[in-house]
């Protein structure tokens, strides 16, 4: 497209068009960024002047990874997937492709640093442009974002963040590092557009992880964009509008208050009981990985953990953790929501995955580790690993209602083989003299089809149920969620995951024990009435979904959930359930949910 | 001196990506052991250098040619092996 003669008059409202990097929609005034001339200053140098310049060099690079360090402090414990992008660069920075050519080149051509920089750099590029895989050949941008803060390093400037901006503004320009948005997010930025980029861009995920909606890819913008010129945009849809007009900046403006009163309303539900109209309280909880999550699962409202996945604990340094630093952790949770019910699924990974920690464990490699030596298998083989979990388990209980949940069950005799360890690590701490509590109530997950079956059996023997739908419909279905072909075949409302989940609840209740439901669904408020009216005694979810099921549930009588739940149970196929519950969600939700078309 | 020679076909689906060289490099690094990966096409990196395990181009199916030297070779072979031929991240 020719934009020179398509381009409308300055000031014409225009839509540009690129890809959805980070969800959120904002206004506001813009400040470009101008793409970079070839900023790299060049020279030659002054005769046995290399050994200097190779000395500012390396200078640059450590004080371009101190740099790093610092960021990645900001978020340690917190936002994994920030962390690991700002630790690959660490490891790049030093690299000796970018680090040993560089100081090669100062010395063989004599030449100054910036210069040897952006030689090195090419010869990268000149790697990467090679491969095939576009995935991989995308990551030089990474090599790029490095190489360019070294760069600023040694010319002591850059246009990197924070510029210290006045008022709240939108920042656009050719390409931003995971490291430019970082600071962003600290420095009144309200977004940020790009004119190259992807969604699966670090800078993407970086964007995505700490809320700043962002849209990616937008070509032209720079040339189209100045400074000082308002725009909406929509991380949404993947859109902007360039000096839009006032009815749309109303309309946008409009979405968006809607939005946080949206938000308002639900931190309003945050202190309500989450019960129905007609008084059946449903106990919402929370999934957790890590224990620095504690503070959202209070904020939240979180009515206890449904979920902590112990494997935190394991996989967060080299070494296996001992029994005390596990107790700690677990007395920790245990006192701090007590009397609510903590519960802790044992360790839920394979082999595979504490190899560095297990230098004895040798396990030849899995075809299939999805239907291998993983979860409970993995325990009941590894008994002293499992028992030194089991121990600083049993003794915190004694600090709370901590509960113990036993992960992949998929029959009775795995079942009893669990509690003989258990009751084993309870005679050996009452022999040792050590505080533990005898009467901690051991669970088991139902994400095994045959344990569906077995459910009956199994309720008479475990002290409660916790549906995990994640791998119950994987393994029901034979699909792999993360592979790209079969992945539309993952479908929670398929009607054998349904009636699995009923029966499940059914063999539980007859028991009088307590089902609950831990898999992504419960936290969805389109799934989440189905799963209410099926009869769980909690749903666990994601702590910020709490209010918003809270609040369909307190929208809620028990007979309609149950009556909606009767006839989901009945259809043939998951499209006949998916209308009946978009129907009920029609009917008792606000239009936040309806089609958002009209602001186009 | 202690030397392995293995060959390990990669499962990960996204294949030998940022963090997945990162770790290779860590593994490399918390070992006293040289390690060097080949692909197919014949080109090699130290997997000291997360930027030559990179421009590998090692995708999902590929055939890495591994070679670790030194005191800890063995397990260094061991922890890169399980780490390639996984079929997710850990």
């Amino acid at each position: 497209m020719d934009s020179a003669t398509e381009r409308p008059e300055p000031g014409e409202p225009e839509t540009l068009h690129g890809i959805s990097g980070s969800p959120g929609i904002v206004v506001g005034k813009l400040v470009v960024f101008s793409p970079q001339e070839d900023g790299f200053i060049r020279y030659l140098l002054e005769p046995g002047a290399a050994e200097q310049e190779a000395a500012r060099f390396s200078a640059a690079v450590g004080r371009a990874e101190q740099v790093l360090i610092k960021l990645r402090q900001q978020f340690e414990g917190d936002l994994a997937d920030t962390v690991a992008i700002v630790d690959s660069h660490i490891r790049m920075v030093r690299d000796r492709m970018i680090v040993e050519q560089t100081l090669s080149l100062i010395r063989q051509r004599q030449i100054n640093a910036e210069w040897a920089l952006d030689l090195s750099l090419g010869l990268i590029k000149r790697k990467f442009d090679h491969i095939a895989d576009d995935y991989i050949r995308s990551r030089f941008a990474d090599v790029e974002y490095v190489a360019r803060l070294v760069a600023e390093q040694l010319t002591g400037q850059g246009r990197s963040f924070p510029a210290g901006f006045a008022e709240p503004v939108i920042v656009a320009g050719e390409d931003f590092s995971p490291e430019d948005t970082i600071r962003m997010h600290t420095d009144n930025v309200l977004g940020f557009l790009t004119e190259k980029g992807g969604s699966t861009s670090h800078t993407a995920i970086v964007a995505r992880s700490l809320g700043l909606p962002a849209v990616l890819g937008v070509r032209g913008l720079t040339s189209r964009c100045r400074s000082g010129d308002t725009i909406i945009l929509d991380g949404y849809e993947g859109r902007v509008c360039l000096h839009p007009t006032l009815d749309q900046q109303r309309l946008y403006l409009e979405y968006d208050r809607q939005h946080k009163t949206f938000s308002d309303e639900m931190s309003w539900y945050i202190r309500l009981a989450s019960e129905t109209v007609d008084g059946l309280r449903v106990r919402l909880s929370a999934n957790i990985e890590i224990p620095d999550e504690l503070e959202a699962v209070i904020y939240y409202g979180a009515a206890g953990i449904g979920l902590f996945r112990s494997e935190f604990g394991y996989l967060q340094s080299k070494q296996l953790p001992d029994e005390e630093s596990l107790f700690a952790v677990y007395r920790d949770l245990a006192v701090a929501l007590n009397p609510q019910p903590v519960t802790i699924r044992t360790l839920d990974i394979g082999g595979d995955k504490l190899s560095s920690h297990l230098p004895e464990l040798r396990l030849s490699r899995e075809r299939n580790p999805a239907l291998g030596l993983r979860s409970i298998r993995f325990s009941l083989r590894e008994k002293s690993l499992f028992e030194t979990q089991l121990r600083a388990l049993l003794r915190a209980a004694c600090h709370g209602r901590l509960r113990i949940l036993l992960p992949l069950i998929s029959s009775l005799s795995e079942l009893r083989e669990a509690r003989a360890v258990i009751s084993g690590v309870m005679e050996q701490l009452a022999e040792e003299g050590m505080p533990y509590n005898p009467d901690t109530e051991v669970g088991i997950m139902i994400e095994v089809p045959s344990a569906v079956v077995m459910a009956d059996s199994l309720a008479a023997e475990a002290d409660f149920f916790s549906i995990g739908t994640n791998d119950l419909i994987q393994y029901s279905l034979a699909i792999d969620r993360g592979n790209e072909y079969v992945a539309q075949m993952y479908d929670p409302l398929h009607p054998a995951v349904l009636r699995m989940i009923s029966q499940t609840i059914d063999a539980g209740h007859r028991q009088g024990i307590e089902v609950s439901l831990c898999g992504e669904m419960a936290g969805d408020v389109f799934t989440a009435p189905v799963l209410l009216g099926l009869g769980l005694d909690e749903l666990s979810m994601r702590p910020s979904a709490i209010p918003h099921v809270k609040r369909l549930l307190r929208h809620s009588t028990f007979a309609r959930l149950t009556e909606l739940a009767a006839r989901v149970l009945h259809c043939q196929d998951s499209a006949e359930a998916s209308s009946l519950l978009s129907q009920y969600l029609a009917d008792n939700y606000p239009d936040q949910f309806l089609d958002r078309d009209e602001r186009a | 001196m202690n030397r392995v020679d293995w060959e390990s076909r990669v499962a990960l689906p996204k294949g030998v990506h940022c963090r997945v060289a990162a770790k290779l490099s860590e593994i490399a690094a918390a070992h006293d052991a040289a390690v060097r990966i080949s692909s197919a096409q014949g080109e090699t990196a130290d997997c000291a250098s997360v930027l030559e395990l990179l421009s590998l181009a090692l995708t999902e199916g590929s055939v890495a040619r591994c070679t670790a030297e030194g005191p800890d070779a063995t397990q260094a072979a061991q922890a890169i092996d399980r780490l390639l031929s996984a079929k997710e991240e850990g």
